[in-house]
């Protein structure tokens, strides 16, 4: 270990003797060797300090969250927003039963007059894309009119004004108007030859998807409407119109007058919450002022604080005496919460009566609703307000004890908070009354779509894994595995992009399809749906469980096929008795390892996912995936560059952070022990 | 000896071995098809994709004259888009700036008709150079990181308890969302990691003073820059580089090691002459693998880095204290040179696919975006695929 | 062994009692052939011949061996007989035909999982699916498409029963195929390979992976199955062809140098190469 001169002097017995030991210069006591060991060894558990500190800076947010949360949740209770919103509960369930009714009715009375009324759409859709694609001489030709009418007001003016007239003047604005006229005459002409011709094209006939209903003979005239309306000229309507609009309203009071006990139904049905309705409305006043006061209590200290610190740093003493008595001004005191809330407990009695008169009134309409209707939206929406009523009934029996045993001071747990983040059904921020953060939306919107991402990636995944891993010839493999590992490299906001241009439209025009009406949820009415988020983020998932996919089938033995195949089984028949039997847990680590990845995408779900913070209806059976939805990633991603650091909101943000990080941590783990266990076989 | 003849009459009369189940036969068949016909249903999905992309794409980017390259649209960055007509009738498209420039010019002109596009005017310059550098910082960092670790991992760990916590480390924040990891930067780089500075900031969660200086070290965040940024991608990107290096550095025979040890090499000696040459190609998959997950991130870059709007280059107007000597003002101009915020394509793309309201003016700038966008990430994603079979294929030892 | 191995499905198909008792114990001229092969060139890559002029008839009920060092085509011949070959994309025969049961196995018309079925294989390494016992031995059944549990349950009694296995497994049937030591995982997979009555079973090396006990059951086993089966053997090892077969067949690079009773090649052989191997001075 010493140094290596010393060595050499001392002669050959003593070179001999160290001749094995250990030589080069040391480092607190550590050789060159240990250094460079100690330097990579130190690296490597950056990976351990990246995984703690990520996990502390989650978790210390997280840790925030819950008693801000809390304290919001505990002001809520105090100022008596809680009892408002459960009198809110129950007229809401009572709107739902109302508008399900109400859009059954419009569907009975339409009924008759259908083909009438596509017409009308028809021929408005047309002419708006007639004037849309003529828009330049459409323009022109205003133009040349405001022109004209100017000119003609100078000219007005010209002959009013006293004294002689300008002639040369006068003349030229003659002239003028005469060449103005002439200009239009001509603009006129051109536009009806435009108009013509695009009436001609396909593309003014693009009724989006409204188009259905309509004969050739309706066709034939709706074109000679818009033809004759599609001129400036025309003040009025065309007769055909005048006469479909007729004939529609006809048909529409025949039915109306058919259903007069249905309205009537609907309208006792609207009035009966009124009462209920005022009440709310008032108690939410009163609720909010309280709200107000417990507020302005929270950042008292933190007010007054900065008035004696504004105080500290002047000069003026005039100045500073203001400030010193504004200081002063800041109540510090508790609102007298019992006195805030004794309106709200005045009220319970009254509630009380209200609703019993509205559950008496709703359950005897709701019988006089008819039963059946003649059309499928009718009979849908009915039996969703049959659904509502169940929904209602349930509520009022679940808030009845909830109100009557109500108090503003009753102690609320923290684990009520966590309770009110993980199970909350509304994600409401900067709202006037209350933010509300529940995961639920999100956590639906992100399931569902991981969900159809799964269902429809994994059998593609799988049957092209084992397409190309036990069928392919050669040259099908060299070129169909480095294409999919191709398509894993598309960065996910190219996805996103071609979601939200092209695919939602696609998607939209090919549910309208007549014989693809079988889908749940078809025809769609809007482009950015769960669905379609959720197609895309399959295609992003094939790769990843393609290639893991491939590599368990690889390394299946080949003994085991030739055993199979020696007994004469045929190769499919190997291939799905012996081979994806064997590798099945390497499949399965395969989707669980699609499925993080697809859970954890952002991107595309902030795109295409359409963005709607609220639990699909899922009353709507597997339709539910026409609807948009929001989700996890895509509400950090949305909300978080708009929010304060370290407010509520920002902490809400995180801990949905923290939900994400925990599912994927599990779903990665659960993978990576299938994986172990499977390399044990 | 009945029963012979009786066996040999059976096997004369008919094939023992003809195929019998042809039911089974034909089921085979249909599902081999079944499953092609899924395999090439992706593909076709990806050809539809792609082709979109391109057809749309390309006329952006080429024009029929010399130089055949739409060069406005590299060179330039992006800008809002104006259309307008004039009283006379005609029509025009500018950017912001000549349209500035054109007014002063023609005061007289009576405009009508005027529409704003934004983000859909000029080009992708700025965009691109804030992808290369966040890039570029991410590549760095992280291949020295991942490097030296799949080095520890690979030549000198030993098994323990303490390496299986590593390695369940790496494995689970390779599964970690990107989005996550965008909180975690946000978190850490851009709100508490130390600077050098003589002010602190208020938010500054810890300050120690430096000796025989004025200046101390803040725990104050670096801000949204992309320095956060790169270093955000690096973390993300690190598990993956370190599992493609230590797959390289498995791949060296142990032989390699052991006989230059035989021959009375150090460790470090053996792992940097006879084990690191060989494993450099799948390193350079490693790190070209990285640079194509890397530049397609949006996520992670979103609070930490990116900037829908900037109207500067990174490396224009960098403010520096004029009185102080070259050393300090270099220094003061690196510091000041990463710790901006930087346009990078995949924010850019996002912005204009989803944060401008749509027309037709505003289709060239993001078809256009899309595809080069597209270009760049799939070169470098066809060359890590290239690479990765070649050197599979080529190297046996 | 013919009390448990009910009579009805492999005995009535196939071989009449008497013929049987004829032609495993005659040991060989008056035996019928059951497998005809007529100057067989095997290739792996098209010029490259492994198989030369391959001549030799294999007889109904004896246990012929093949033998011969490493390379000399002995297992390609083997896995020529039920077609294994076809896997390998480039290999083929090249010249002359494999007779079996009095087809042309090489014939368009065969279908070589057909063939499969009535030659099975028994491979060098033990490999049970990762299934449990029970499946196993129903695999070959499964795929035939035999559902009925009375018929699995009765099959994969009577094959575990014939490869001395039933009751060392009866009551885990279904537990792994992985879960049993290497000698009773070679067993269950000869009982996987009788549950579906070939007429043939080729076994290539067999015993080469397990301990000397348990290739002394599996021998065993080998003389029991010859009164139901023809089987050929493929093995390194000249104690166990002469214990277990009743012809044995000599290969030195690719040739077939000798067959005849195995006691004829052991203790008198004609060709001096046979000698030299036979007698360890090379192999």
């Amino acid at each position: 270990m010493s140094d290596s001169n010393a060595d050499t002097q001392k002669g050959s017995s003593d070179f001999e003797k160290r001749i094995f030991q250990r030589k080069g210069f040391t480092f607190f006591g550590l050789g060159l060797q240990d250094v460079i060991r100690y330097f990579f060894g130190g690296n490597a558990s950056l990976a351990i300090i990246i995984l703690i500190l990520i996990c502390f800076f989650l978790a210390k947010e997280a840790a925030m969250f819950f008693p801000d949360h809390h304290r919001g949740l505990k002001a809520y209770r105090s100022a008596g927003q809680e009892f408002v919103d459960y009198i809110g509960q129950e007229i809401e369930q009572h709107t739902r039963i109302y508008s399900s009714a109400n859009i059954a009715y419009f569907a009975e009375v339409n009924r008759t007059s259908l083909e009438e009324d596509a017409i009308l759409r028809a021929q408005r859709a047309v002419l708006a894309n007639v004037e849309s694609l003529t828009a330049r001489s459409w323009k022109e030709l205003e133009r040349g009119l405001d022109n004209l009418e100017d000119a003609q007001e100078d000219l007005d003016d010209l002959k009013e004004s006293e004294g002689a007239l300008d002639a040369s003047a006068l003349s030229k604005l003659t002239k003028d108007i005469a060449q103005l006229e002439a200009k239009i005459v001509t603009v006129r002409a051109k536009l009806k030859k435009e108009v013509t011709v695009v009436l001609g094209s396909e593309k003014a006939w693009d009724l989006g998807g409204g188009g259905i209903g309509i004969s050739s003979g309706a066709r034939a005239k709706v074109l000679d409407a818009v033809l004759f309306e599609a001129f400036p000229d025309s003040k009025e309507d065309h007769p055909f119109i005048v006469e479909t609009k007729a004939a529609s309203r006809a048909k529409k009071g025949l039915e109306a007058e058919k259903l007069a006990g249905f309205k009537d139904t609907l309208k006792a049905l609207q009035s009966a919450v009124r009462p209920m309705k005022d009440l709310h409305s008032d108690l939410k006043k009163i609720a909010l002022e309280s709200r107000k006061e417990i507020n302005s209590l929270e950042t008292a200290p933190a007010r007054r604080d900065a008035w004696l610190a504004g105080a500290e740093s002047t000069d003026d003493p005039a100045e500073k005496a203001r400030m010193l008595a504004r200081a002063g001004e800041v109540v510090i005191a508790a609102p007298d919460l019992s006195a805030l809330n004794a309106p709200i407990y005045s009220s319970v009695d009254e509630h009380r009566t209200l609703l019993a008169t509205l559950q008496a009134e709703v359950e005897r309409l709701h019988k006089d609703l008819p039963d059946g209707a003649e059309t499928e939206s009718g009979r849908k929406n009915l039996k969703k307000a049959d659904h509502y009523y169940g929904e209602f009934v349930t509520t009022v029996r679940e808030n009845r004890d909830k109100i009557q045993g109500w108090r503003h001071d009753k102690s609320l747990g923290l684990m009520a908070s966590v309770g009110a983040f993980l199970m909350g059904k509304d994600w409401v921020t900067n709202s006037s009354w209350h933010d509300f953060y529940g995961l639920l939306p999100l956590f639906t919107g992100s399931f569902l779509i991981s969900i159809i991402a799964l269902v429809v990636a994994v059998p593609f995944a799988v049957s092209a894994a084992v397409y190309v891993n036990q069928l392919a010839n050669r040259r099908e493999q060299t070129f169909i595995k480095p294409a999919i590992e191709f398509i894993g490299a598309i960065p996910s906001v190219v996805l996103g992009f071609f979601g939200i241009l092209v695919f939602g439209e696609t998607l939209r025009m090919v549910s309208q399809l007549e014989y693809l009406q079988w889908i749940p949820g078809f025809p769609m009415a809007e482009r950015l749906t769960i669905l379609n988020a959720g197609l895309l983020l399959a295609f992003m998932a094939v790769p990843t469980i393609f290639t893991l996919t491939e590599d368990a089938l690889n390394n299946v033995p080949r003994a085991l096929a030739e055993n199979s195949l020696a007994m004469g089984a045929t190769k499919l028949q190997t291939v799905f008795r012996v081979i994806v039997p064997t590798a099945i847990s390497g499949i399965i680590a395969a989707v669980l390892l699609g499925f993080g990845r697809i859970i954890g995408e952002t991107m595309v779900v902030l795109l295409v996912a359409g963005n709607k913070i609220k639990i699909p209806d899922f009353t709507e059976g597997l339709g539910v995936i026409a609807q948009p939805a929001h989700t996890m990633t895509g509400i950090i991603a949305q909300e978080l560059g708009e929010v304060d650091n370290g407010s509520l909101h920002w902490r809400a943000l995180f801990m949905v952070g923290v939900i994400l990080f925990v599912i994927s941590l599990g779903v990665n783990f659960t993978a990576q022990q299938i994986l172990k266990k499977l390399q044990k076989i | 000896m009945q029963s012979v003849a009786e066996d040999t009459f059976v096997e004369e009369e008919a094939n023992p071995f003809a195929t019998k189940a042809i039911g089974l036969k034909r089921r085979d068949q249909i599902v081999s098809i079944l499953l092609r016909l899924g395999t090439y249903f992706i593909l076709s999905c990806a050809a539809y994709i792609f082709l979109d992309i391109i057809v749309k794409g390309a006329p952006v980017v080429f024009q029929a004259e010399a130089p055949f390259i739409n060069t406005d649209f590299f060179t330039q960055s992006p800008e809002t888009l104006m259309t307008f007509e004039t009283a006379s009738g005609d029509e025009y498209k500018m950017n912001f700036s000549e349209y500035t420039e054109f007014k002063t010019r023609n005061p007289a002109i009576d405009i009508v008709d005027e529409h704003s596009h934004a983000y859909s005017g000029g080009g992708i310059f700025g965009p691109l150079i804030g992808t290369v550098l966040l890039t570029g910082i991410c590549i760095v960092i992280a291949l020295f990181v991942g490097l030296t670790t799949a080095i520890f991992l690979n030549e000198y760990s030993s098994k323990g308890k303490f390496m299986d916590l590593i390695r369940l480390a790496i494995m689970n924040l390779a599964g970690v969302p990107s989005i996550v990891y965008g909180l975690f930067g946000l978190g850490l780089f851009c709100l508490v990691a130390p600077v050098v500075t003589d002010v602190p900031a208020p938010r500054a969660i810890l300050t120690v003073p430096l000796l025989f200086t004025d200046s101390v070290l803040s725990f104050e965040g670096w801000g949204t820059c992309m320095l956060a940024g790169g270093c955000t991608l690096a973390v993300m990107i690190l598990p993956v580089i370190i599992a493609a290096c230590e797959e390289s550095l498995k791949a060296i025979p142990m032989g390699f090691r052991e006989a230059s040890m035989a021959l009375g090499a150090t460790k470090w000696q053996s792992i940097s002459k006879s084990v690191l040459p060989y494993a450099f190609p799948g390193m350079l998959t490693a790190s070209i693998l990285g640079i194509t997950r890397v530049a397609g991130e949006t996520a992670p870059i979103m609070f930490t880095a990116a900037l829908a709007h900037k109207d500067k280059l990174p490396w224009q107007d960098i403010p520096t204290d004029a009185e102080a000597n070259a050393l300090s003002q270099s220094a003061e101009w690196v510091g000041g040179f990463f710790s901006q915020s930087v346009q990078a394509m995949p924010y850019h793309i996002y912005t204009v696919a989803a944060r401008i309201p749509q027309s037709e003016y505003t289709k060239p700038m993001q078809y256009g975006s899309v595809f080069v966008f597209m270009v760049v990430v799939l070169i470098f994603a066809a060359l890590s695929i290239y690479l990765r079979a070649h050197f599979r294929k080529k190297v046996q030892w | 062994m013919k009390t448990t191995m009910s009579k009805n499905r492999i005995t009535n198909t196939d071989i009449p009692e008497e013929n049987r008792v004829i032609s495993s114990h005659a040991g060989g001229n008056t035996a019928e052939t059951i497998i005809g092969i007529d100057d067989v060139n095997f290739a792996y890559n098209k010029g490259t011949d492994v198989l030369k002029d391959v001549s030799l008839d294999i007889n109904r009920g004896e246990v012929t061996a093949f033998i011969g060092p490493s390379g000399c085509g002995k297992s390609t011949l083997l896995r020529c007989l039920n077609r294994m070959n076809d896997l390998i994309l480039t290999a083929s025969i090249t010249k002359g035909s494999i007779n079996i049961l009095g087809t042309d196995i090489y014939d368009p018309k065969v279908d070589p999982i057909e063939l499969r079925k009535h030659v099975g294989m028994v491979f060098q390494k033990y490999n049970p699916f990762p299934k449990s016992i029970y499946e196993n031995v129903a695999f070959g059944l499964r795929i035939q498409g035999i559902k009925k549990a009375s018929i699995l349950d009765e099959v994969v009694e009577r094959s575990l029963t014939y490869a001395g296995l039933w009751d060392e497994v009866k009551d885990r049937l279904h537990s792994s195929g992985l879960g049993l030591s290497g000698g009773q995982q070679q067993r269950l997979c000869i009982a996987r390979t009788i549950a579906v009555e070939p007429k043939i079973i080729l076994m290539d090396e067999p015993c080469s992976a397990l301990d000397p006990l348990s290739t002394a059951i599996i021998e065993d086993l080998i003389t029991r199955l010859k009164n139901e089966f023809t089987i050929v053997i493929v093995t390194h090892n000249m104690q166990q062809a002469t214990r277990v077969s009743d012809r044995t067949a000599y290969f030195y690079l690719g040739e077939l140098i000798e067959v005849g009773p195995t006691t004829t090649i052991f203790n008198n052989p004609t060709e001096k190469r046979t000698e030299d191997y036979i007698s360890g001075r090379f192999g």
